[in-house]
């Protein structure tokens, strides 16, 4: 587990990794488990008793009764969210910035390592890290859903795994860039909390408020639609948007980072 | 630059914002010797340290190590530094020997006779977890990480900091072991005697400039003796005569106290002459040059 800095940061998150996986499936899978007693007539007489005005937080209220549209829209429309944006800025200011307001960068980068190599390594290691949380979500789906007596819906697990690793990849890299951009860990926080609160607010009111409909394009969670799972396939434009999020705060990153000086206090 | 300097700093400035750090700060290293880095807090020390080293870049000024320069080179020329900070963090979670072979990896280090020579030489606690060692424990896994490619060029930043006398004096034979293999190294230090039990030469350093660079044996040997004459009760002694060219002449009941430039003839001749019951002639050490050029310096 020595022999990279790859490896040694994984081995390093590995609790996280535990942790986070255990705390997902503790949520979702559980959430999901919930659907027998809710399915049927409670879940009829609670769909048609919800405001169709709700649709921007909860999504299509009437898939609800269904197990593919439950799990889309009350188990990842709602929970993922609230599980995985936390757990992104988490990973990447650690990762971005851990070692850095710990003074151990110093004794990291008096070695023959460059600074791209540094960056390169332990962003490759988040992501191993959110496709292992977001694969043990997935096969805990897997394990629960015939318990329960539902079959699993795999094009549609499959797709909401694609398009949940992506989203947490993006705002993880956001963090992660931020932060070894400018070595500023507050600035590495507030940026991608102030943008995910504004889009859920965005999200949540663009069916009341006309002018917010305008706005959903900088929505983040925009492109973090389970719900549309259901009927449609992965939407491309989100995948490439959450995509180049990524891929341009890691270029940031390694250009910003090979430039600026190490900060005593970061 | 030529072959016979490790380390060529020239002109380099640093600013933090408004802040001046270092001021056209010049010196150079020869190899084979150990430099010593001598200022109070805040002369600028650490910031030059950590421009060898890449950790920062220069407002202005050129800094070269082995011919190289430091930052297009980093990667090329830590593969013949070694560093360690007096001050430094390691990984907690991991045992000593964890975090040698991670640091192993990392050097491109494929030998480990030299790793198994420093343990055993330094006697380091290589099993337990990092946090759980004492500081000095953590040094010497410090010092191992630094010294284990062999070097070419040592760079230590206050290396002593928080180490007991014993680990001190380790230290400063695994530092004079180093040299004498054909190593240079350089540091940093506040410490008056540890620059003087080390060092070959020394630049001195204040408020973001050199003041000097000289050779320690040079230095010592312009430094004053300090002589202590004790008496009898009821002995009136006389003071030096001007010919012995004393200074800062001092009396108590029992003692009279002098320094002289050289304990030479002249003065064991006076010395002789009156009627004392002990004599001790303290050695030359820096701290008399030191506090000559710092003398308006608090902090020292």
């Amino acid at each position: 587990m020595f022999r990279s800095i790859f490896t040694k940061t994984l081995y390093d998150k590995r609790w996280f990794m535990l942790g986070w996986g255990l705390g997902a499936v503790s949520l979702l899978a559980l959430t999901a488990a919930f659907f027998p007693s809710l399915s049927g007539n409670g879940m009829d007489a609670l769909v048609k008793s919800l405001p169709p005005e709700l649709e921007g937080i909860l999504g299509d209220v009437e898939d609800w009764s269904t197990y593919p549209g439950y799990l889309a829209s009350a188990v990842f429309g709602l929970r993922g969210e609230m599980l995985f944006v936390p757990m992104a800025i988490l990973l990447g200011v650690g990762l971005g910035m851990g070692d850095e307001s710990n003074r151990r960068l110093y004794q990291l980068l008096a070695k023959p390592v460059s600074r791209r190599r540094v960056v390169l390594e332990r962003w490759l290691a988040g992501l191993v890290v959110i496709a292992v949380v977001t694969g043990i979500v997935y096969a805990s789906l897997v394990v629960v859903s015939p318990m329960i007596g539902e079959d699993v819906p795999y094009e549609l697990l499959n797709g909401i795994t694609v398009i949940t690793a992506l989203f947490t990849a993006a705002l993880f890299s956001l963090t992660y860039g931020l932060g070894v951009a400018t070595g500023r860990k507050n600035l590495a926080i507030l940026v991608p909390v102030v943008w995910t609160m504004g889009s859920l607010l965005v999200d949540a009111f663009k069916l009341q408020i006309d002018w917010l409909k305008d706005l959903e394009w900088v929505s983040l969670l925009s492109y973090y639609k389970t719900a549309d799972l259901v009927h449609d396939d992965i939407n491309l434009n989100h995948v490439v948007v959450l995509g180049c999020i990524a891929l341009i705060s890691l270029i940031v990153a390694l250009i910003a980072f090979q430039n600026r000086d190490i900060h005593e206090e970061a | 630059m030529a072959d016979s300097i490790a380390i060529n700093v020239e002109g380099v400035s640093k600013r933090f914002g408004k802040t001046l750090a270092l001021d056209q700060v010049s010196f150079q290293v020869k190899p084979a010797t150990v430099h010593g880095f001598l200022g109070p807090n805040g002369a600028g020390k650490t910031t030059t340290i950590k421009l060898l080293m890449d950790f920062i870049r220069p407002s202005k000024g050129k800094l070269e190590i082995l011919g190289k320069d430091t930052r297009a080179n980093s990667v090329v020329l830590k593969r013949r530094i070694g560093y360690l900070s007096g001050d430094f963090e390691l990984y907690n979670n991991l045992t000593g020997s964890q975090y040698i072979k991670y640091m192993s990896h990392l050097s491109g280090v494929k030998n480990q006779s030299r790793t198994l020579e420093l343990v055993e030489d330094l006697n380091a606690v290589m099993d337990r977890k990092i946090g759980l060692l004492s500081r000095g424990n953590k040094q010497k896994i410090g010092l191992i990480a630094a010294l284990m490619n062999d070097p070419d060029i040592l760079i230590l930043d206050e290396p002593t900091t928080g180490l007991d006398p014993l680990m001190q004096q380790k230290f400063y034979k695994a530092v004079r072991d180093h040299a004498k293999r054909g190593k240079t190294v350089f540091m940093s230090s506040h410490i008056l005697s540890e620059v003087q039990e080390v060092c070959d030469h020394v630049t001195f350093m204040k408020k973001g400039k050199v003041l000097e660079t000289v050779e320690v044996s040079n230095l010592l040997a312009k430094a004053t003796r300090r002589v202590v004459l004790t008496v009898d009760k009821n002995v009136t002694m006389m003071a030096p005569p001007k010919v012995l060219g004393a200074s800062n002449v001092s009396h108590t009941k029992h003692t009279l106290s002098f320094d002289v430039p050289q304990a030479d003839r002249k003065v064991m001749r006076w010395i002789a002459m009156q009627p004392v019951k002990d004599v001790t002639i303290n050695e030359a050490d820096l701290d008399s040059v030191f506090m000559n050029l710092y003398e308006d310096e608090e902090e020292v």
